[in-house]
C-alpha cells in the first residue's frame, strides 16, 4: 500500500498552479478546526459508554468448533426426537363377520401394533379369527376390485353415532364401525368445518371407498339407502 | 515539507493501532479499544462533521465505532485501522443521505462538473464572504472529502480505498478543489485589496 502521506499534495500542487501558501493555509485551517470541533469531555463519554458496551463477534477461526459443537447438539435431538416421537400410524381395517352381516372395523392403529399382530409366533385365538377374517376380508376386496374395475365406489349408508365412533350401515349387509380416532382425523383434514357439522347431523351418508376398502370421502346423503327386499 | 514529516510520523503509530485491534479481537479488553478511541475520536468527528452536522456526526461516530468493534474479527490487517473505521464513517455517512435524500443523495454522489466552470457572478458573489472555512464548505461534496481526508494525513491510496474510486479520480478531484479554493481566495484577496 502507498504509505506516502505526501503523495496526494505535491502532485496536485505541481499539476495546479496552486501557491504553497494554500497548503499551508489548509494545514492551519485543519489544525484549528479539529481543535474547535472537537468531542467536549460529555460527549466523548457518553460515546465511550455506549461504545464499550458492545463486544466483537466471533472470529472466523473460532466458527469451526462453534458449528461443530451447533452440529452435535443438532445430532443429539434428532436422536432424542426420533426416539420420543409417537409411533406412526396406519389406517386399520379389521373384518368381522357376525351372521349375514360383514363388520368392518376402521381406525388407526400403531405400526408396531399391526406388526406384532402379524409376527406373533403363537397367535391367539382372537388373532386367528382376525386372520381370518382379514382373508375373507381380501376376498371381498379382490371381489369388489373385479366388479368395480378399481374404481372408488360409492354407497349410500345410513349413519349411527355411538361411543365408539360411528355406524355406517349399508344395504348389502356390510356394517363399518369408524372408530374415533379416525374421525377425528377425518375431521382434522376438513377444511371447512361446516360441512362436518352437516355430517354429523346427517343420518344418511355418501359413503366413497378406496380399492383397498378404505373411506376417501363421507358426504351427506340427500335421501335414505334404497335397499332390494 | 512538513507533510512529509507527518508522513512518517504517522507511519509507526498505525502499525501499533494494528496490533491493538488485533489483541482487541484475542481478549475483548476496553482497555485496548480505549487507546483506539483517544486517536481517532476526534479525527473521525471532525471529518463527518465537515459533511454534516454536530448531532449526525456524533451519532454516526458513535455507529461507526460500533461497527468497528462489532467487526473487530473481520479485520485482516490489510488496510490501517484508521482507514477502515473511515472507510465506516463515510458508508454510515452516505447511508445516512439516502435515506434522508434519496435523489439528492444520488446526485451528490455523481461524478459532478468542474467548479471553475461555474459562471464568474455566482463565484464573485461566494467569494465576497468567503473565508478558507467557507470556501472549503462550498466545494462540492466528493472533492471536499477527498481534500479533508487528505489534510488527514492519508494517503492517496487510503483515500482511494475509503471512497472506493481510482486514484485518478482521487487527484483528479484534489486537483479540481484546490483550483476553486485558489480561485476563490485569490478573487477574496483581490477585493479586499480593492477596497483598501
Amino acid at each position: 500500500m502507498n504509505t506516502d502521506k505526501s503523495a496526494g499534495v505535491t502532485p496536485a500542487a505541481k499539476d495546479t498552479d496552486v501557491a504553497p501558501q494554500l497548503d499551508v493555509a489548509l494545514r492551519q485551517w485543519h489544525q484549528r478546526s479539529k481543535q474547535q470541533h472537537r468531542l467536549d469531555k460529555a460527549q466523548r463519554q457518553a460515546l465511550q459508554q455506549l461504545v464499550l458496551k458492545e463486544k466483537p463477534l466471533r472470529r472466523s477461526r473460532d466458527w469451526q468448533p462453534a458449528v461443530q459443537q451447533v452440529m452435535a447438539l443438532a445430532a443429539c435431538i434428532l436422536v432424542l426426537v426420533v426416539w420420543l416421537s409417537p409411533p406412526e400410524l396406519m389406517y386399520q381395517i379389521e373384518q368381522q363377520q357376525q351372521g349375514l352381516y360383514t363388520i368392518q372395523i376402521h381406525q388407526l392403529a400403531p405400526v408396531a401394533t399391526a406388526e406384532q399382530q402379524t409376527v406373533a409366533a403363537s397367535p391367539t385365538r382372537a388373532q386367528q379369527r382376525q386372520q381370518q377374517y382379514q382373508l375373507v376380508y381380501q376376498d371381498y376386496l379382490r371381489s369388489q376390485h373385479e366388479s368395480q374395475q378399481q374404481a372408488a365406489r360409492t354407497v349410500a349408508v345410513w349413519r349411527e353415532a355411538t361411543a365408539a365412533g360411528w355406524q355406517l350401515q349399508s344395504c348389502d349387509r356390510l356394517q363399518l364401525q369408524v372408530h374415533t380416532d379416525l374421525l377425528a382425523a377425518l375431521r382434522q383434514q376438513q377444511a371447512d368445518q361446516q360441512q362436518w357439522q352437516q355430517l354429523e347431523q346427517s343420518r344418511f351418508l355418501l359413503l366413497t371407498t378406496g380399492t383397498q376398502g378404505q373411506i376417501l370421502a363421507l358426504k351427506p346423503g340427500i335421501e335414505a339407502p334404497h335397499c332390494a327386499i | 515539507m512538513g507533510w512529509k514529516w507527518l508522513g512518517r510520523l504517522a507511519g509507526p503509530v498505525q502499525v501499533e493501532s494494528r496490533l491493538l485491534l488485533q489483541q482487541y479481537q484475542q481478549q475483548a479488553d476496553p482497555a485496548l479499544l480505549q487507546q483506539l478511541f483517544l486517536r481517532y475520536a476526534d479525527a473521525l468527528y471532525h471529518f463527518l462533521l465537515q459533511q454534516s452536522d454536530a448531532e449526525l456526526a456524533q451519532d454516526l461516530s458513535q455507529q461507526a465505532w460500533i461497527q468497528l468493534m462489532l467487526h473487530a474479527g473481520s479485520y485482516q490487517g490489510q488496510s490501517s485501522v484508521k482507514t477502515w473505521l473511515f472507510s465506516i464513517g463515510r458508508n454510515l455517512l452516505i447511508d445516512e443521505w439516502r435515506r434522508q435524500r434519496p435523489h439528492a443523495a444520488q446526485e451528490l454522489l455523481d461524478e459532478l462538473p468542474d467548479p471553475a466552470a461555474k459562471p464568474l457572478q455566482q463565484l464573485l458573489a461566494a467569494e465576497q464572504s468567503a473565508n478558507l472555512d467557507l470556501a472549503i464548505q462550498r466545494l462540492p461534496l466528493l472533492q471536499r472529502e477527498a481534500l479533508l481526508l487528505q489534510l488527514e494525513d492519508f494517503s492517496l491510496a487510503q483515500i482511494s480505498e475509503i471512497t472506493g474510486v481510482g486514484q485518478e479520480t482521487v487527484k483528479t478531484r484534489l486537483r479540481y478543489a484546490r483550483h476553486q479554493l485558489q480561485l476563490w481566495l485569490t478573487a477574496t484577496a483581490e477585493q479586499t485589496h480593492e477596497h483598501r
